[in-house]
């Protein structure tokens, strides 16, 4: 994709994920009774090719995370990614109360119930802007992954030909520092086409 | 005497979430429905007077199944419950016959407010 172009997405898809993160942002403190924003905005359109692991600048933190996803599907399609270490699942699952029922556990219902609704939130925001149709899917527990989440994008996205558009924030919770859980966005190439006949600096 | 809701969510948390919000509020919740097949199975089995439908389901979007409520001639007063916020959806879902939709995150007070409505 030409410089230019890319700038010109990239530049409208900025400020169409930021209204949707702060929408999220607002979603996450009505259901954990905090304030909660976000920071650390990265986005940028890349190709999946052998250099992406090795040359991109790690999108966040890595080691051992939970990860919770969800598939986006829809006019534009792709995936979200909800990153959490053990601390921050733990303080943010503290007012659940585990179910009686042993098969049940009601924290990780609630993790994915997070996840579910962040996703949807950006989606709003997104759809609204795009005017496009889009959904989420039911979201996933992967559990625990370790490693680079590079490596993770590249696995999930290893059958894309064109530049993919991923983006990434982390939360952060007033009053407490070490929440900060890592929420990612891939979206495949056909957002490309979706922004080519919305943006008239593009049809003259 | 208290009016009976039927719970359609795939998500546990929520099913739990909404069930005990009614039923402190005096409903009595007849059935919960994981999936779209069950959510119209369970419709037309137990003829609730209220269902409250999420959106996003393993097996079929809610408005898909509001179209054979609607079709069926299901007499149940329909409150979509989704995370999906999008005008367009909302919309959809109010002209396929839903009598309100609710965007998640609520409160439990929001909730009963609501369905004291319908």
């Amino acid at each position: 994709m030409p410089n230019e172009k890319k700038n010109i997405f990239e530049d409208y898809l900025k400020n169409a994920f930021e209204s949707g993160y702060s929408n999220a942002a607002s979603s996450f403190s009505k259901m954990s009774m905090k304030k909660i924003y976000f920071n650390n905005f990265q986005f940028g359109f890349h190709k999946l090719d052998s250099k992406f692991s090795s040359e991109r600048p790690l999108l966040g933190r890595n080691g051992e995370n939970i990860l919770i996803t969800t598939d986006i599907f829809g006019d534009v399609t792709g995936k979200s990614y909800l990153f959490l270490n053990d601390k921050e699942f733990e303080l943010l699952t503290n007012a659940i109360p585990q179910s009686r029922d042993p098969k049940i556990n009601l924290k990780e219902e609630f993790a994915k119930e997070v996840d579910n609704i962040l996703s949807a939130s950006v989606i709003t925001k997104l759809a609204n802007e795009l005017k496009v149709k889009m959904y989420g899917d039911i979201p996933i527990l992967v559990g625990k992954v370790f490693g680079n989440i590079e490596d993770i994008i590249f696995d999930d996205f290893s059958d894309a030909t064109d530049e993919i558009y991923i983006n990434s924030i982390f939360f952060s919770f007033e009053n407490q520092p070490v929440m900060n859980p890592f929420f990612i966005w891939v979206v495949n190439s056909n957002v490309q086409r979706i922004l080519e006949e919305k943006i008239t600096v593009l049809n003259p | 005497m208290s009016k009976n809701v039927l719970i359609v969510d795939d998500s546990l948390y929520m099913r739990t979430t909404i069930k005990d919000s009614l039923e402190s509020a005096g409903f009595n919740v007849v059935g919960q429905a994981v999936n779209g097949e069950e959510a119209i199975d369970l419709a037309f089995d137990l003829q609730p007077d209220i269902i409250t439908l999420d959106n996003i389901l393993p097996d079929m979007i809610g408005t898909d199944i509001l179209k054979v409520y609607t079709e069926e001639g299901l007499p149940s007063k329909v409150i979509m419950i989704s995370a999906v916020g999008q005008e367009s959806v909302i919309q959809e879902g109010l002209s396929l016959g839903a009598k309100a939709y609710l965007v998640k995150p609520f409160t439990p007070d929001q909730l009963i407010n609501e369905v004291n409505k319908l």
